[in-house]
């Protein structure tokens, strides 16, 4: 019992034990759930800190188990789950944060802090599987583990949400447990670390990989949201801010677009994927995807829905990078997975605020916002230029090297999307801006201010800020050694093997 | 380090408007330094100095090449100018007035910073500050004009920003660098080259106010508080001619067809701008459509460049000094329209000030042995080594620019000199004086720069003909305002400010009503929800039936005793087969 066999299953259960600690304990034990909350996850980030400099210095943290049908249950730490990991325990935290504060005095809050503390435990699972059975498990356990926290409310909004939440994300579970048993068939187990097995197989069996990977990407695409598998996530979003928080920064779309990038980078191998001819088209859904989605976030006046679409079209991003051969693509994509997470958290985060301080939901509310709500639209503005893609804001970062992939790839379409996206962005953000900052309110806002001091809840106004400033920094200092760009560069060069 | 501090004091100082307490003093004591460092850069410490900042961005490179230093003087003194005049313009009673020094200082750190960068990372940020922060000075009014002129200033500079960005990584990818100075030789090889100019120049074309992307600038300019005119017209529409300066392949080979494009859209801005800037009634609007006319003249200056690389280091020349000089002008007629307005024509004071804006009239208009004139010479002579069969035309047309200039000021001053008030009220100092130093700074600036910058230049001219090569295009233009004058008298054309606009307008209004009426008549209009398919599909209650009367049949024992029969009989076929 090493420490590099114990850490990846500590780390898994810093949140698991939190959960099922949660469920024990009784609704009314507030302070006890709170503490042990935030315990949880300070300790997941402190552990998944101190493993980032162990894998740095060249550590290997690894857990496996065997199971049936001899599948190895493989915990294994490389620098892409540790870009995961690491976006996944600093959400939590902050999102626990929000959650707190967001539920005060609401009913089930001891069920939801559970299943919350479950969906964290899937996700960080989802990031440190080393096969794709490992993987398939905790993906499973996702949607299981999400469903609670979907229909939270209990309305009868909520329930159809998470009717239609359970029936595309149990179709796709299916449809990727067939595939991951058609590869295990074809090659017998293997893990994410033997990238050649595939290309190893011979011309006679490239129809069956075709098939296959596509099998995989609509698994996976399902929770990705690539058009047209899309359609629960617009829906999902009656769950509350928090949720919607996390399952659009980190928990749930982020495993199907980390999924993705798992089976192009780690079970067929970038290059082999693009010998097989599978990327372009990928690429082709992945553009589709981005425009579609921005048009439709354009056509909402619910400021969730919009900000749902907008998810839907800049997490296709990520693929769009992975769908390019070449470093800079993926180095782009990989560290959009982050951008993404931190720019759009905060925008849900300031979406919620206005919902649960002023009662507001609708985009063409939002008119002088910005004087009642300073630092909250302060954060929304930084969250929204980033999208755009405005420098020196996060999502810039990411946009400038899936552009210049592309270019190097000499994949010139991908460069009008990204253009034109850009272009969508601001059509359905900027106005957002312009309302809440220029124009004069409609009706005097309420007086009741939940707080002496802050503009709303001091629990509901930190998390948004912390993470607006963190789009900001990652942008601002993306040259140094500690932002998200350094540690996607980590992980492309250990990819590709070279020095960027 | 030194860069970092010079940006970062006003960019802080900006952000300190938003503390309360704080504003007045940083108002009055604070804001009027914060070009004042920069300035410092440009003149002395800066120059020929680099620092690499590889942790900052994508790593920064901040430093000054010529053209960086000139730019960066004009740009930090005409910024420094215009603070110290809006520290009288907007009394700490204008409820606004923090809102309007956080953009301002904004501003103010993107115009400065876009210069200092080397790296285009940051040249772009800056830019986007820029462009971003200028959209709360052109809206500060928050009346009806100010909000749909801020409205298209934004419109268009976004699609500007999506062009610029499109070069900008078409050009990294060409260059595999990200340092400006690299750009240009690449570009000239690069497989994409056509592309690059022609995003290049129209992206940054529309700050600088290109023709045809000109209509939202004689909307935007005017539409700002005096002092952000200023700067508007005089210093920040300078930053998309900057950008070309690198963008574009300006002597690493000569590109005719671009160089002509260029020299066309430039000499037809100059001539564009004179005539509907006649037809203008505000002071302020003529002034807009001047700078569009000048920055022309500029246009006209890289093309030749462009076309023929031989001639590009006079060229540059040439654009420099057009820059300083109308960066300056510009600023200073801008200012004198404020000041003219708090002047009572009854007052002495009225004649100066009607004297001081002739002069700067005049010196854009180019006056030899002033700045305008030391510009066009220069950019004659840029012609002259340009394409042996242009120089003939160009050396005919680019007098007559200068005529048209001097038609639009005439009319300019005529139109301050009416406006003024029937009183005897005089300006309060804190505008005249900083407005008398910049002035100043228009008669004398040019006559320093030359030597110290490096600018090979003759400053006097020499001969009878020069002399009145230079003075005739003044003459005749100021003439042709009183012919004209004489001749129409009030009977004149009037057309809405940005010309084109309301074509523009009225064709996405058009387009706002197709969206709604066609594309998304409300907003769950192409939703895919493929559940809601199979809901359909179980719902649908003929299906229901047919599912219905088939249970019914099923569960019959006939239909039971059947299948059972059949089974059997199957079964007992294959086994008969196994065996």
């Amino acid at each position: 019992m090493t420490l590099e066999f114990l850490l990846p299953i500590l780390i898994l259960f810093s949140s698991l034990g939190t959960g099922i600690i949660i469920f024990l304990l009784g609704e009314e034990k507030v302070a006890l759930r709170t503490g042990l909350n935030l315990f949880g996850a300070s300790i997941k980030l402190a552990m998944v800190l101190y493993m980032i400099r162990g894998v740095f210095e060249g550590v290997e943290y690894e857990s496996r188990f065997a199971i049936v049908l001899g599948f190895d249950f493989l915990l294994r730490v490389d620098p892409l789950s540790l870009l995961f990991l690491l976006l996944s325990s600093v959400l939590w935290l902050v999102t626990t944060v929000y959650a707190i504060g967001y539920l005060e005095g609401s009913e089930h809050r001891s069920r939801f802090f559970g299943f919350f503390s479950l969906c964290v435990t899937a996700s960080t699972g989802i990031a440190l599987a080393g096969n794709l059975i490992t993987f398939f498990i905790f993906y499973e356990f996702l949607t299981l583990t999400t469903y609670p926290l979907v229909v939270h409310r209990g309305a009868k909004e909520a329930l159809n949400a998470g009717r239609i939440y359970l029936w595309y994300t149990i179709t796709g579970g299916t449809v990727l447990f067939v595939g991951v048993v058609w590869l295990y068939v074809l090659t017998g187990p293997i893990d994410f670390t033997d990238t050649h097995a595939l290309a190893g197989l011979g011309e006679a069996y490239h129809p069956q990989l075709l098939a296959i990977f596509a099998v995989l990407i609509v698994g996976l695409g399902v929770k990705a949201a690539l058009v047209p598998l899309h359609g629960w996530l617009p829906v999902a979003m009656v769950a509350p801010a928090p949720v919607s928080a996390l399952l659009h920064a980190v928990a749930v779309v982020k495993a199907g677009a980390f999924g993705i990038v798992r089976v192009i980078y780690d079970v067929y191998g970038n290059e082999f994927a693009g010998q097989l001819g599978v990327l372009t088209p990928l690429g082709f859904v992945a553009g589709v995807t981005i425009i579609y989605g921005s048009i439709r976030a354009i056509m909402q006046d619910d400021l969730k829905k919009r900000l749902a679409y907008s998810t839907v079209s800049q997490l296709s991003y990520i693929t769009l990078g992975v769908a390019i051969v070449g470093p800079v693509a993926t180095l782009g994509s990989l560290v959009h997975l982050i951008h993404q997470g931190i720019m759009k958290i905060t925008l849900f985060f300031c979406a919620g605020n206005l919902a649960e301080t002023l009662g507001l939901h609708q985009v063409s509310q939002l008119n002088g916002t910005a004087r009642r709500m300073p630092l909250t639209m302060g954060a929304f503005s930084i969250a929204a230029l980033g999208m755009i893609g405005i420098p020196p804001v996060a999502g810039f970062v990411s946009k400038w090297h899936l552009a210049l992939g592309a270019l190097q790839a000499e994949q010139h379409w991908m460069l009008a999307i990204l253009l034109t996206s850009s272009l969508l962005n601001a059509i359905y953000f900027l106005p957002i801006l312009y309302a809440a900052w220029f124009k004069a309110p409609d009706v005097p806002w309420k007086n009741r201010r939940p707080s002496r001091w802050f503009e709303t809840h001091w629990m509901l106004l930190f998390p948004p800020m912390v993470t607006a400033l963190l789009s900001l920094f990652a942008g601002l200092w993306a040259g140094s050694g500690w932002s998200p760009l350094s540690l996607a560069r980590h992980v492309a060069e250990y990819k590709y093997l070279l020095d960027l | 380090m030194i860069w970092l501090a010079a940006l970062a004091i006003p960019f802080l100082l900006g952000w300190l408007m938003l503390v309360r307490p704080a504003t007045d003093f940083a108002v009055k004591y604070l804001a009027p330094v914060a070009a004042l460092p920069a300035l410092a850069l440009a003149l002395k410490w800066g120059r020929g100095y680099e620092t690499d900042l590889p942790w900052i961005f994508l790593g920064a490179r901040f430093g000054l090449d010529q053209a960086g230093e000139v730019f960066l003087l004009f740009t930090a003194f005409l910024w420094t100018v215009a603070v110290l005049y809006s520290r009288t313009y907007m009394p700490a009673g204008d409820p606004n007035r923090d809102r309007f020094y956080f953009f301002f200082l904004l501003s103010m750190t993107g115009n400065l910073g876009l210069i200092m960068s080397r790296d285009v990372a940051g040249f772009y940020a800056f830019f986007a500050l820029m462009t971003f922060a200028g959209y709360g000075l052109v809206v500060h009014n928050q009346t009806r004009e100010a909000l749909r002129a801020a409205r298209i200033y934004l419109i268009m500079a976004v699609l500007g920003e999506a062009m610029l960005v499109g070069a900008i990584y078409l050009v990294v990818s060409e260059a595999n660098s990200i340092l400006l100075n690299e750009f240009g030789r690449a570009v000239a090889q690069a497989e994409s080259r056509d592309w690059i100019i022609f995003l290049a120049f129209a992206g940054f074309g529309i700050k600088a106010g290109v023709l045809l992307l000109h209509f939202w600038l004689p909307l935007a300019h005017p539409e700002a508080p005096t002092p952000a005119s200023a700067v508007l017209s005089g210093a920040m529409i300078k930053a998309g001619l900057f950008a070309w300066l690198y963008f574009l392949p300006l002597g690493e080979g000569s590109f005719p067809g671009w160089g002509l494009i260029l020299i066309v859209a430039g000499l037809s801005a100059a001539f564009y701008g004179v005539a509907i800037g006649l037809t203008q009634d505000n002071p302020k609007t003529q002034l807009a459509y001047s700078s569009i006319s000048q920055m022309g003249g500029m246009t006209v200056a890289v093309g030749i460049g462009l076309a023929q690389a031989e001639a590009w280091p006079a060229a540059l020349t040439a654009v420099l000094l057009f820059a300083l000089n109308h960066s300056l002008g510009k600023g200073a007629l801008f200012l004198g329209v404020g000041i003219a307005g708090a002047t009572g024509r009854a007052a002495y004071a009225s004649k100066w000030i009607m004297g001081a804006l002739g002069f700067v009239a005049l010196v854009i208009g180019g006056l030899p042995a002033t700045g305008g004139g030391i510009a066009k010479h220069s950019l004659k002579q840029a012609a002259e080594l340009g394409p042996a069969e242009w120089s003939a035309w160009l050396g005919w047309l680019l007098p007559l620019t200068a005529v048209g200039t001097t038609l639009l000021l005439s009319r300019f001053l005529w139109t301050t000199w009416t406006k003024m008030k029937d009183q005897s009220e005089t300006p309060p100092a804190g505008i005249w004086v900083p407005w008398a130093v910049l002035i100043a700074a228009v008669a004398v600036a040019i006559f320093w720069i030359s030597p110290v910058y490096r600018l090979d230049t003759k400053t006097i001219p020499q001969s009878l003909p020069e002399i009145v090569a230079g003075i005739w295009p003044i003459v005749a233009g100021a003439g042709l305002y009183l012919a004209g004058s004489i001749l129409i008298g009030s009977k004149r054309l009037e057309l809405p400010a940005g010309d084109l606009v309301v074509h523009l307008e009225r064709g996405a209004r058009r387009g706002k009503i197709f969206w709604f009426r066609w594309i998304a008549p409300d907003p769950s209009k192409w939703q895919l929800n493929l559940v809601q398919y199979v809901d359909r599909f179980v719902e649908n209650e003929s299906k229901q039936k047919v599912v219905n009367k088939l249970e019914v049949i099923l569960s019959r024992w006939e239909t039971a005793g059947l299948a059972f029969v059949l089974l059997i009989l199957l079964l007992s076929f294959f086994l008969m087969g196994l065996a």
